[in-house]
């Protein structure tokens, strides 16, 4: 799975610590799902989701692989 | 050139990670499994183990993204207190009182099963004289031991879960890797010296690994805010 979280951040040009605040989650989460390292749970890609105004699917996408 | 740099290390980067999150969904569906496998291994050692493995399994039905079955944050520094004083005390009776006993820690009290080790003398459910000195640098230890482990983190979030059930899976693998070990090649006096330090070892390896753990996740932040 990959993820725009990156590009939407820098469309809101918002920090990782500012949206992890909105969020409120820690920093880590964000930055370990910008690298990808971390997949999020539904209710976190909701939120974000709802921060940035666009559908899940649109910042997050499946990969050939998954 | 430091831009080409930066761009290779980047697509390097991208490429463990696609291989990275498929590999987490991959584990992810294991979890289950391994925790059942956890309890059963563990329900021997200590009732914590029992306690942690419902919290795992109860945590995935949570509502919101907080963590159950952990202890305030504020625990943490006591546990940490608690936990150093309990080392010292146990360094110093083993290495420094070669493992004698204080005196005025000498009682009798209940016990369910005492054996002698000179005599061949033993009680089952009854009184018997006993020295307190390892009961309460032991209980001390998991005191602290515990607070620190599970007390919540200032940020606690499902991020930090993760990083603590892949420390706790990482521990327990280890610890047993350990053991195999020490079965192998400690006999005799040696080997009771390993059971002592094998009854925390789990829990100092699950310390380590996840402190570890949320260092390096730190320490990525600051990495990309220099970018």
């Amino acid at each position: 799975m990959k993820n725009s979280l990156k590009v939407e951040r820098a469309i809101k040009d918002i920090t990782q610590e500012e949206l992890a605040k909105i969020i409120s989650v820690s920093r880590q989460a964000i930055n370990s799902i910008e690298l990808g390292k971390y997949v999020p749970s539904t209710i976190l890609a909701l939120k974000l989701s709802r921060y940035f105004g666009k559908s899940v699917n649109e910042i997050f996408k499946l990969e050939e692989t998954d | 050139m430091g831009a080409g740099c930066r761009k290779n290390h980047d697509k390097q980067l991208t490429h463990i990670v696609r291989v990275s999150s498929r590999n987490y969904l991959l584990v992810n569906q294991h979890y289950t499994c391994h925790d059942v496998i956890y309890t059963r291994h563990n329900v021997i050692n200590s009732c914590i183990y029992v306690n942690y493995a419902i919290h795992l399994l109860n945590n995935f039905n949570l509502p919101n993204m907080e963590t159950r079955f952990l202890l305030p944050n504020k625990f943490k520094l006591i546990g940490w207190i608690i936990l150093v004083i309990s080392v010292i005390l146990g360094l110093f009776h083993l290495f420094y009182l070669k493992g004698s006993e204080l005196k005025f820690l000498d009682v009798k009290m209940f016990t369910v099963y005492s054996q002698n080790f000179l005599s061949s003398s033993s009680v089952i459910f009854g009184l018997d004289k006993v020295n307190l000195t390892g009961t309460i640098i032991g209980i001390l230890f998991i005191f602290g031991a515990v607070m620190v482990a599970f007390a919540k983190e200032k940020n606690e979030d499902e991020f930090i879960t993760k990083i603590r059930l892949e420390s706790f899976l990482w521990a327990t693998y280890i610890n047993y890797v350990i053991l195999i070990f020490c079965f192998l090649f400690f006999y005799g006096t040696g080997f009771m010296y390993v059971m002592i330090f094998n009854m925390f070892t789990v829990i100092i390896l699950f310390i380590v690994r996840f402190n570890f753990m949320l260092y390096r996740s730190t320490k990525q932040i600051q990495y990309e805010k220099q970018s």
